[in-house]
C-alpha cells in the first residue's frame, strides 16, 4: 500500500514540476515576477506600512501628552477682550479643529482624513493653509538633496574605498584618509564654515529666505541652484567616507580570493583584475543603503536649516518657531513617508539584484 | 602517523600546559606589537581628557561664567582677540572661551558616557534575552529592533524636541538613545545566535542550567568584544548627535556642551562681529578630535576581534 502511494505522489510531483517548468520557459517576464519575488514584494510592503503606522502613532500621541494646549499659546487675546467671550471663541476654535472630541476619536478621525482623503489638517499660523499643500511644496527640495547625495556619495566612496584597498599606493590613500576625516567630521560645523567661507567672506553664493518655489523657468531654477549647491556639497563630502571604509575592507578581502592571483598569473591587466574585484565584492555595500539613507534625511534637515534651504527640516523649523503643531506633524508624517517609500524601493531593488535575498525572504 | 600530526600534537600538547595567564600575556604582548601607535594615541587621549577634567576643578578655570572686565565696573571685556591673558579669547558676554572649552569637552563626554551606556543597556537586553526566550519573546523583540531601523532617528529627535517644551538634558539624552540604538541589537542578536549552536551552550544546556543564567554567563562574555565595540560607536555618535541638535537649538539648554558653545557661537558671534574665528574653531576642532579619536579605538578595535581568514 505503502510503496504504491508513494508512486503516485511521485508522479504528482514529476507532473507538477513539468508544468512549472513549461510555464517558466512561456515568458521571461514571468519567470522574473516569480512567486518568491511577489512574495518579498507584499512582505516587505506589509512590513513597511506597518512601521508607518507606528510611526504616524507616535507622531499623533507625542503633542497631545503634552499638557499644554496650543491654541492658547498661539492665540492671545486682544486688549480689553472679554474673557467669558474670548473662552466661547476658543472652544469655536477647538471645534474647528476637532481637539474637544475624547483621544480615540481624535485618533479615528486622523487616521480616517490621513487615510482616505490625504488631508492633514490646516496650518495653524499660515492662514488656514492645508497642511498637506505647504508640505508637498517642500518636498522637491528635499527630495532634490538626498537622491542626487546618496546615488553620488554611494558610487563615489566605494570607488576611493576599493581603488585603495586594491592598488595600496600612497596617493590613493592620501585621498581615503582626508574621506575618512571629513566623515567623521560633524557635517552641520562643516556647513557653518563652509558658509561663514563662501558666503560671508568670499560671497560667491546668496543665503537667504529668498528660495523661490520650483517653476519651469530658467530664472527660478537657476537661483534654487544657486542656494543648493553648498547643502549638496557638504553632505556629499561627509557621506562619502562611510561608504570608502566599508568598500575598503571589502577589497581586501576580495584581493586575496584564489580568482585574482590566478587572474595574475595568467597576465591580466591589473585594471580588468580590479573591476572584476569591484564587481564581485560590492553587493554587501547595497545592505547598508537603508540605514544610510535613514540618517541622511535627518542629516538633510538639519543641513536645510543651517543652510535656509525650504526643504522639509526648514519648514519644521519654521512651524516650529511659530507653533504651528499641525504643520510639525505634517511635515513629519510626509518625512516618515519618503522614508519608508525609500527603504521599500531600496529593499525591492536589492531583491533583483541578488537572487539569494528573494528565496530567504521566502523561507523566512 | 605524519610528521605534521606529530608537531600539532605537541603544539596541542603544549597549550594545555600553559596556564591561562600565560596565553593572555602572550595575547597581550601580540596586540601590543601590531596596535602600539593606536595604544599610544588611546593613552595620550586619557591623558588629555584627564588634565582637562583636573583643571575644570582648579581655581582659574573652575568657573566658566565668570566675566572678565578691562577697567573695574566700566567696560566689559567681550568678543577679546585671542592673547596671553585669554588664549582663546573671550564670547559675547566677556567670560573666557578657554575655560567654557575645558568644561564643554568635560560635559560632552559626560553626556556621550551616559547616552552610550543607556544605548548599550537597551540593545544588549533586546540583543540577547531575545534568542534565548526564544518564542514569542524573541519575534516581539526582532520585531521592535526591524522597526525602529526603519526610523530616521534624526527626524524623530527634531520632532520630539521641537514639540517638547523642557529643555532639560535628561530629555535630549533620552530621545537620542531611544532612537540610535537598534543596529546594535541587530548585531550583537546575530552573534548570539551563532554562539548558541556552540558545543559548550549545548552542554551547559544539558547540565540544566536556566537559559537566562546561560545567557549571563556564558553568552555575555563572549559578546562582550561587539558590546564594548556598540558602546564606543555609540559614545562618538552620542556626542555628535548632541552638538547636531544643540547648534542649531533644539537641544538641551543647561550642560555646557560643545553644541551649546557652536550654538552660542552661531548665534552671537558667527556674523555680527566681522570674523571672530575663536569662538567656532576650536569646539568644531575639538570634537572632530574627539569623534576621530573613538574611531580609530573602534576601527582598531574591530580589527582585533574580526580576525578573519580568508
Amino acid at each position: 500500500m505503502k510503496l504504491t502511494e508513494m508512486g503516485i505522489t511521485e508522479k504528482k510531483e514529476n507532473k507538477e514540476q513539468e508544468t512549472l517548468s513549461k510555464s517558466s520557459e512561456k515568458s521571461t517576464i514571468k519567470k522574473f515576477i516569480s512567486n518568491s519575488f511577489l512574495h518579498m514584494a507584499i512582505k516587505k510592503a506589509i512590513f513597511y506600512f506597518v512601521v508607518f503606522f507606528i510611526a504616524i502613532s507616535i507622531a499623533f500621541l507625542i503633542p497631545r501628552l503634552v499638557p499644554a494646549n496650543p491654541l492658547e499659546y498661539i492665540y492671545r487675546p486682544p486688549l480689553g477682550t472679554n474673557e467669558e467671550a474670548w473662552q466661547e471663541h476658543i472652544k469655536d476654535l477647538e471645534e474647528y479643529f476637532g481637539l474637544n472630541y475624547p483621544l480615540h476619536v481624535q485618533y479615528a478621525n486622523f487616521l480616517k482624513s490621513f487615510f482616505f482623503e490625504f488631508d492633514l489638517g490646516q496650518s495653524m499660523t499660515r492662514s488656514f493653509e492645508p497642511v498637506v499643500n505647504i508640505v508637498l511644496q517642500a518636498l522637491p527640495y528635499t527630495l532634490m538633496l538626498v537622491v542626487p547625495v546618496l546615488v553620488l556619495s554611494f558610487f563615489i566612496g566605494n570607488g576611493i574605498g576599493a581603488r585603495t584597498g586594491y592598488t595600496q599606493s600612497k596617493k590613493d590613500k592620501l585621498f581615503y584618509y582626508i574621506f575618512l576625516v571629513l566623515q567623521v567630521a560633524p557635517f552641520f560645523w562643516m556647513g557653518y564654515v563652509l558658509l561663514d567661507i563662501f558666503v560671508l567672506q568670499l560671497n560667491w553664493f546668496p543665503w537667504g529666505r529668498s528660495v523661490p518655489p520650483w517653476a519651469w523657468d530658467w530664472a527660478a531654477i537657476s537661483t534654487i541652484f544657486d542656494h543648493y549647491w553648498l547643502p549638496m556639497v557638504v553632505l556629499l563630502i561627509t557621506n562619502i567616507g562611510g561608504w570608502a571604509t566599508g568598500a575598503y575592507a571589502l577589497m581586501v578581502y576580495e584581493k586575496a580570493e584564489d580568482y585574482i592571483s590566478y587572474g595574475r598569473k595568467l597576465g591580466f591587466r591589473d585594471n580588468t583584475l580590479r573591476k572584476y574585484a569591484y564587481r564581485n565584492s560590492m553587493l554587501p555595500q547595497f545592505t547598508g543603503l537603508n540605514l544610510r539613507f535613514n540618517e541622511l534625511i535627518g542629516a538633510t534637515m538639519i543641513t536645510e536649516i543651517i543652510f535656509r534651504f525650504p526643504g522639509l527640516g526648514y519648514t519644521m523649523i519654521r512651524a516650529f518657531q511659530a507653533l504651528d503643531y499641525a504643520l510639525i506633524i505634517g511635515t513629519f508624517i510626509i518625512t516618515i513617508l519618503v522614508v519608508v517609500i525609500g527603504n521599500y524601493l531600496i529593499d525591492m531593488s536589492y531583491g533583483i539584484l541578488d537572487p539569494r535575498i528573494r528565496v530567504g525572504g521566502k523561507g523566512e | 602517523m605524519t610528521k605534521e600530526m606529530q608537531i600539532e600534537l605537541k603544539k596541542q600538547e603544549e597549550l594545555g600546559k600553559k596556564g591561562i595567564k600565560e596565553i593572555i600575556k602572550e595575547k597581550y604582548h601580540a596586540a601590543m606589537d601590531r596596535y602600539k601607535r593606536q595604544f599610544i594615541l588611546i593613552l595620550v587621549f586619557f591623558i588629555v581628557i584627564l588634565i582637562i577634567v583636573i583643571l575644570t576643578l582648579i581655581p582659574p578655570f573652575n568657573d566658566p561664567e565668570k566675566r572678565y572686565w578691562v577697567t573695574p565696573d566700566v567696560l566689559l571685556d567681550n568678543y577679546a582677540d585671542p592673547s596671553l591673558k585669554h588664549l582663546l579669547g573671550t564670547d559675547q558676554l566677556g567670560r573666557d572661551h578657554l575655560t567654557r572649552l575645558f568644561h564643554a569637552v568635560r560635559n560632552s563626554l559626560a553626556f556621550g558616557l551616559i547616552t552610550g551606556l543607556i544605548c548599550t543597556g537597551i540593545a544588549v537586553l533586546l540583543g540577547v534575552i531575545g534568542p534565548f526566550k526564544g518564542g514569542a519573546v524573541d519575534a516581539t523583540a526582532s520585531f521592535i529592533t526591524n522597526i525602529a531601523l526603519v526610523f530616521p532617528s534624526y527626524a524623530f529627535i527634531i520632532l520630539i524636541s521641537t514639540i517638547l517644551e523642557i529643555r532639560e538634558w535628561w530629555v535630549t539624552m533620552l530621545v537620542i538613545a531611544l532612537f540610535s540604538w537598534p543596529w546594535a541589537a541587530r548585531s550583537i542578536r546575530s552573534q548570539v545566535l551563532t554562539l548558541k549552536e556552540r558545543n559548550f551552550i549545548k552542554v551547559s544546556k544539558m547540565s540544566a542550567l536556566k537559559n537566562m543564567r546561560i545567557a549571563f554567563t556564558e553568552v555575555l562574555p563572549n559578546v562582550l568584544p561587539y558590546i564594548l565595540l556598540a558602546f564606543i560607536i555609540f559614545l562618538g555618535g552620542a556626542i555628535i548627535a548632541e552638538a547636531g541638535i544643540a547648534m542649531i537649538g533644539l537641544g538641551q539648554q543647561n550642560w555646557l556642551t560643545l553644541g551649546l558653545l557652536l550654538n552660542q557661537a552661531v548665534d552671537f558671534g558667527w556674523i555680527f562681529p566681522s570674523f571672530s574665528y575663536w569662538l567656532w574653531l576650536p569646539p568644531g576642532i575639538c570634537l572632530i578630535l574627539i569623534v576621530l579619536t573613538f574611531f580609530i579605538i573602534q576601527s582598531s578595535l574591530s580589527k582585533t576581534f574580526e580576525q578573519r581568514k580568508v
